[in-house]
C-alpha cells in the first residue's frame, strides 16, 4: 500500500507545486540569499504590558511551566527556577529586571528557554507571538523615553513598539546573574 | 598514521580526544615512575625504568599511530634516555631526572595543545631534544652519540613495538582488559538522563496518587449503581439496572487491579533508577592515590628548587572521592605544598640549630570521617608565627594592636585565607605574595568542604581539608523552616537541642544559648533565609535548635521541625546563579517537594555577625500581646501568579498556603486555619466568584476575608465579585507591590 501511495503522489503533475505554494504560506518566509544579512530572524513575546523580541538563534524551547521554586535572596529579577530535563534553570523576570520591582501581575506561565554565552536560562513570558523575520532598517534607536536601565539592553525598537532585547549585553549585565567572587 | 584510515571526522575526533585523555595519563605514571626512580631504593630501580618505558613506548606508539609527530618525537628522545639508564650506560641523577621530568612537562604540553600532522616544534620542545640529546650523549663514548636535530628521529608510526623494544616490553600485563574509556561528557550526558528519569518518576508516583483516587470514585460509583439497582431490581428496568452495576463493579476492580499493578512497577523501577544512580556516581569515583603523582613531583620541584632536603610520606591512597573533587584540588594542593616546603621547613643550618635532622618531612594522608574525606598535609617546619600574623595585621591591615592581640588561635588563623594575606616580608618565586591560602578556602568551600589549619611554633603546620566524597550527593539533615524545607549537610551537623525559651540570652547585640561552656550565636533559619519574619506561629514553645558547625564555629538554627536524615542528589542553581547566599543548591526529594540545600560556612559566618537586633530569636516572644503569624490561601490556576503573590506575601512575613482552584482551596479550608483568602476568578474546576459565595454560605467560613484578583478590569465581573461577597477587589495589571500588601495589611 505504501508503495502505491508513493507511485501515486509521484505520478500526480501539480502537486509539488501545492505542496510549495502552502509551505510558502504557511510556513516562515523562505530566507533570500541576497537579503539574508539585512533580516533577523526574532521571537516576539509578551510580559504584562512591554512586547520584546530576542534573536532566534538564543532560544533552545519555550516550555510551560510545571513549578516555579523561589530561591531566597537571589536577585529580585529572577523569580525562582524552573527544572527542564534533568537541569535546575534560573527564571528570569525581564520587566522587573527593567523596573527593578512588581508592577503589575501577569499570568506567565511560559518559559523561553534561552542559551546566551554557554549560559541557559529562561525568560518568563505572558505570552508567544511567534517567529519573524525582521528587516534591520524597521528597526528604530531607543526613544529618549525608555527607562534608562531597559534603554541599556534594547538594541531598537519597532514601529509596533516591539524592543529587541540585546541578550549579549544582557548576560553580561551588572547584578543581572548571582556570580561567584573571589577566585 | 590516521591519515591511512578511512574514518570520519567525527571519529577522528574521538580518537583524538581519547589520544589526549590516554596521553595525559601515561604522562602521569611516567612521571611517577621516575619520581619512584629517584627516591627508591637500589633494587627497585630497574622495575621504575621499566614502567617508565612502557609508558613512554605506549605514549610514543599512539602518538605515531595518529600522526602526533611533535609528541612521538619527543617522546622518542624521552625513551632513548631511559634506554640508557636501562643499559645502565647513564646514571639517574637528579640533574638527569630534572632533564626528563621537564621533557615531560613539554609532552604533556604538546599532548594538549598539537594537532595530527603538526610538525613545526616550538623553540621550548627544541630546547627539551636539545637537553635530552645533552643527557644521553652524557652516558655515551663521544663517537658514538650523534648529534641529532628534530628533523629526522625515527617515529614509531605502527602500534607492534620494534622486536629489541618488544622483547623488553613483553612483560607488559594486559591491564586494561574489559576497560572501556568514555568522555566525562558522556558520563555526565548519562547522569543527566538518569536525574531526567528520576524527575519523570516523580510525575508518575503522583499519576499514580490519581488513579488510586480514580479508583476510590470508581468504587463509590459502584456502590451508587448497586444501590440503586436494589432500588430497581423489581420494575422493568431491573436487568438494566442489574447490567450497569455489574459493569460498574467490574470498572472499579479492572481500576483497582490497574493501580496495583501500576504501582508495583514503580516500585520496581524507582528501585532500578536508584540502583542505576548510584553505580553511576561510583563510576565518578577514583582513589586519592590518582593525585599522589602531582604531590610526588612537587615536593621533589619545590626541594630542588629551594635546596632544602625534603622527604614526603604519603598514606591512605586507597580512599575512593569523585574525580571532580580530585580534580578540583590539584591547585589548592599545590599553594598547600609551596607554603610548607618554602616558608614551613627550615633551611638545613635552621633545622639543626633546632636540633631537628637536616632532611625535612611533608606529610600527606587521606582519610574518611563520615561522609567526607580529610586530606591532610603536614610539614615538620617551623610551624606559623602567631606574633608574625599579628604584626602583619598591624602593619599591612592597619588594625589596632590592642584588638590584634585580643584575638584568639583560630581567629588568627582565619586571616591566613585572606585574599592578599601574608605574613612573609619577602616575596620569593614560589610564594609569599599573600595569593594561594584564598583560593584553597574559596575552591574547597565551592566543593562543599572546609579547611582547617593547626601549627604549633616550632613543630609545623598541618592544613587539613574536609572533601566530600561524591560531589552531587550527601547525607542531609532535612529541617522544615516557614513551611519550607531545607538540607544541611549532616556532615556539619553537630546535634539538635530543645532549647527553653529562657535559656536564650542577649549578649553583645547577639542572641546566643550555651553548648558545651561555649555562647553559640542563635538565629531562626526561616528570618536568616529571608522566607519568613522574626515571629515565630508558637512564641511560648521550646525553640528546636539545629547546631551547625564550620571550622570551629558553630551557630544555633531555630527550625520549626526536624523531618529526617536523607541521602539526596543536590543540584547546582543554574548558571545565573552561581552565588546566593546561605544556599548553595537544590535538591528534588522522593516526594517531590524541593529542598533548598543550605551552605553552612555562610550560615555560621552570617549567625555570627548579627548586630544591633537583627535576627533576635526572641522579638515578641517577651510580650503577652504577641500575634501568631497570620496564614494567606492564595488561589489561582497560573503557576507563576500562585509563586509571584507566595513570594511577596511571605517576605512581609506571612504564611502561605496555594490552591490551584476553588475546589482545592475548599479543601484546604477544610483542613488548616487561614486568615485571609487571595483568590482568582477564572479557574477551573470552581471559579473564585463560587468559591467566595460558598465560603460566605459557610458558618464556620463566613468571617473569613475574601479578596478576588482578576487579570481583566471589567466592571460587570466586579460587581459579580462583590455581589458575590468578596471583601475587596484587585486588577493585577495595574497593582503595585505596595497596593497589593497594603489591602492585604487592611483585611488582616
Amino acid at each position: 500500500m505504501k508503495e502505491a501511495h508513493e507511485g501515486q503522489a509521484a505520478e500526480r503533475p501539480g502537486d509539488e507545486a501545492i505542496l510549495r505554494a502552502r509551505a510558502e504560506a504557511l510556513g516562515l518566509p523562505i530566507a533570500d540569499a541576497g537579503a539574508e544579512g539585512d533580516c533577523d530572524m526574532v521571537l516576539e513575546f509578551a510580559m504584562i504590558r512591554s512586547r520584546f523580541a530576542i534573536l532566534l538563534e538564543h532560544v533552545e524551547a519555550a516550555v510551560k511551566i510545571g513549578e516555579i521554586f523561589s530561591i531566597p535572596q537571589a536577585p529580585p529579577h529572577i523569580s525562582g527556577i524552573i527544572r527542564r530535563r534533568g537541569r535546575v534553570i534560573a527564571l528570569v523576570n525581564l520587566e522587573r529586571f527593567f523596573r527593578g520591582q512588581v508592577d503589575g501581575i501577569a499570568d506567565a506561565d511560559i518559559a523561553l528557554v534561552v542559551r546566551v554565552r554557554g549560559k541557559t536560562f529562561a525568560l518568563q513570558v505572558e505570552e508567544i507571538y511567534g517567529v519573524t523575520r525582521l528587516p534591520r532598517k524597521d528597526v528604530l534607536p531607543v526613544p529618549d523615553n525608555f527607562d534608562r536601565v531597559e534603554a541599556r539592553y534594547i538594541s531598537g525598537v519597532t514601529l509596533a513598539g516591539m524592543s529587541i532585547v540585546n541578550m549579549e549585553r544582557l548576560i553580561e549585565a551588572e547584578g543581572f546573574a548571582a556570580r561567584r567572587t573571589g577566585a | 598514521m590516521i591519515k591511512d584510515f578511512d574514518i570520519t571526522k567525527e571519529q577522528f575526533e574521538q580518537l583524538t580526544a581519547v589520544f589526549r585523555a590516554e596521553g595525559r595519563e601515561h604522562v602521569k605514571t611516567l612521571a611517577d615512575a621516575l619520581l619512584s626512580l629517584e627516591q627508591g631504593a637500589a633494587n627497585d630501580a630497574p622495575a621504575a625504568v621499566q614502567a617508565a618505558s612502557r609508558e613512554a613506548h605506549s605514549l610514543k606508539g599512539s602518538a605515531g599511530t595518529l600522526g602526533f609527530e611533535r609528541v612521538a618525537v619527543l617522546t622518542h628522545r624521552l625513551e632513548d634516555v631511559l634506554g640508557a639508564i636501562r643499559r645502565t650506560e647513564l646514571a639517574p641523577s637528579p640533574e638527569i631526572l630534572d632533564t626528563l621530568l621537564h621533557a615531560l612537562d613539554a609532552i604533556r604540553s604538546c599532548v594538549d595543545s598539537s594537532a595530527p600532522g603538526d610538525e613545526t616544534f616550538l623553540p621550548g620542545e627544541m630546547e627539551t631534544m636539545a637537553a635530552l640529546d645533552k643527557a644521553l650523549s652524557a652516558g655515551r663514548p663521544a663517537a658514538s652519540a650523534p648529534a641529532r636535530g628534530p628533523e629526522a628521529p625515527p617515529v614509531a608510526r605502527s602500534k607492534t613495538p620494534l622486536p629489541a623494544e618488544a622483547e623488553q616490553i613483553s612483560s607488559v600485563p594486559a591491564e586494561r582488559g574489559g576497560v572501556i574509556r568514555i568522555s566525562e561528557d558522556s558520563l555526565d550526558s548519562v547522569i543527566t538522563k538518569v536525574d531526567e528519569i528520576v524527575d519523570e518518576r516523580l510525575q508518575l508516583e503522583a499519576l499514580s496518587e490519581e488513579l488510586k483516587r480514580a479508583g476510590a470514585q470508581a468504587g463509590d460509583l459502584a456502590a451508587l449503581i448497586a444501590a440503586l439497582e436494589a432500588l430497581l431490581r423489581e420494575t422493568r428496568n431491573g436487568e438494566q439496572a442489574s447490567i450497569a452495576a455489574e459493569k460498574a463493579e467490574s470498572l472499579h476492580l479492572q481500576v483497582k487491579s490497574l493501580t496495583k499493578t501500576f504501582e508495583s512497577h514503580m516500585r520496581q523501577t524507582a528501585k532500578l533508577v536508584h540502583g542505576a544512580e548510584e553505580d553511576l556516581r561510583k563510576i565518578r569515583l577514583a582513589p586519592v592515590s590518582s593525585v599522589f603523582p602531582i604531590i610526588r613531583r612537587q615536593v621533589r620541584d619545590l626541594g630542588r628548587l629551594t635546596s632544602k632536603h625534603v622527604d614526603l610520606t604519603l598514606a591512605g591512597g586507597e580512599y575512593a572521592v569523585d574525580r571532580k573533587v580530585l580534580e578540583a584540588i590539584e591547585d589548592p594542593l599545590i599553594h598547600i605544598l609551596r607554603n610548607a616546603v618554602d616558608h614551613g621547613i627550615e633551611g638545613a643550618g635552621e633545622r639543626a640549630e633546632a636540633g631537628k635532622k637536616e632532611t625535612g618531612l611533608v606529610s600527606v594522608a587521606a582519610r574518611h570521617v563520615g561522609d567526607a574525606v580529610e586530606l591532610s598535609i603536614s610539614d615538620d617546619g617551623r610551624g606559623i608565627s602567631l606574633s608574625d600574623v599579628r604584626r602583619s595585621l598591624v602593619e599591612k591591615r592597619g588594625l589596632a594592636q590592642s584588638d590584634v592581640d585580643e584575638m584568639g588561635e583560630s581567629q588568627l588563623f582565619d586571616f591566613l585565607f585572606e585574599s592578599g594575606f601574608s605574613t612573609q616580608s619577602d616575596v620569593s618565586v614560589l610564594s609569599g605574595r599573600g595569593f594561594g591560602l584564598d583560593v584553597v578556602k574559596i575552591t574547597v568551600e565551592r566543593l562543599g568542604g572546609e579547611v582547617r589549619v593547626d601549627s604549633r611554633p616550632g613543630a609545623g603546620t598541618t592544613i587539613t581539608l574536609r572533601l566530600p566524597l561524591v560531589l552531587s550527593t550527601a547525607r542531609c539533615l532535612l529541617v522544615r523552616a516557614h513551611g519550607r524545607i531545607a538540607a544541611i549537610p549532616a556532615s556539619n551537623v553537630d546535634r539538635v537541642v530543645l532549647v527553653k525559651v529562657v535559656e536564650v540570652r542577649r549578649v553583645g547585640g547577639a542572641d546566643v544559648m550555651t553548648y558545651e561552656g561555649q555562647n553559640v550565636p542563635i538565629r531562626l533559619l526561616a528570618e536568616m533565609l529571608g522566607v519568613g519574619g522574626a515571629a515565630r506561629a508558637r512564641p511560648e514553645a521550646d525553640y528546636v535548635v539545629t547546631l551547625v558547625r564550620f571550622g570551629e564555629r558553630r551557630a544555633g538554627l531555630v527550625v520549626d521541625e526536624i523531618v529526617e536524615y536523607a541521602h539526596v542528589v543536590i543540584k547546582p542553581l543554574g548558571d545565573l546563579l552561581e552565588r546566593v547566599p546561605n544556599v548553595s543548591g537544590v535538591s528534588l526529594l522522593g516526594s517531590g517537594e524541593m529542598a533548598l540545600v543550605l551552605n553552612p560556612p555562610d550560615l555560621v559566618h552570617a549567625a555570627s555577625a548579627t548586630r544591633k537586633g537583627q535576627g533576635r530569636v526572641s522579638v515578641g516572644q517577651s510580650s503577652a500581646a504577641a500575634a501568631p503569624v497570620p496564614t494567606i490561601l492564595v488561589v489561582d490556576d497560573s503557576i507563576a501568579t500562585r509563586a509571584l503573590e507566595k513570594a511577596l506575601l511571605e517576605s512581609v512575613g506571612y504564611n502561605v498556603i496555594v490552591a490551584a482552584d476553588g475546589l482545592k482551596a475548599l479543601d484546604v479550608l477544610g483542613s488548616r486555619r487561614c486568615d485571609l483568602v487571595l483568590s482568582d476568578i477564572k479557574m477551573p474546576n470552581m471559579d473564585g466568584l463560587e468559591l467566595t459565595r460558598t465560603i460566605k454560605s459557610r458558618p464556620a467560613l463566613s468571617g473569613l476575608p475574601v479578596i478576588l484578583v482578576t487579570a481583566q478590569e471589567a466592571e460587570g465581573e466586579k460587581a459579580a465579585g462583590l455581589a458575590a461577597g468578596a471583601d475587596a477587589y484587585i486588577i493585577k495589571r495595574n497593582l503595585t507591590q505596595r497596593e497589593f500588601i497594603d489591602t492585604i495589611n487592611q483585611l488582616l
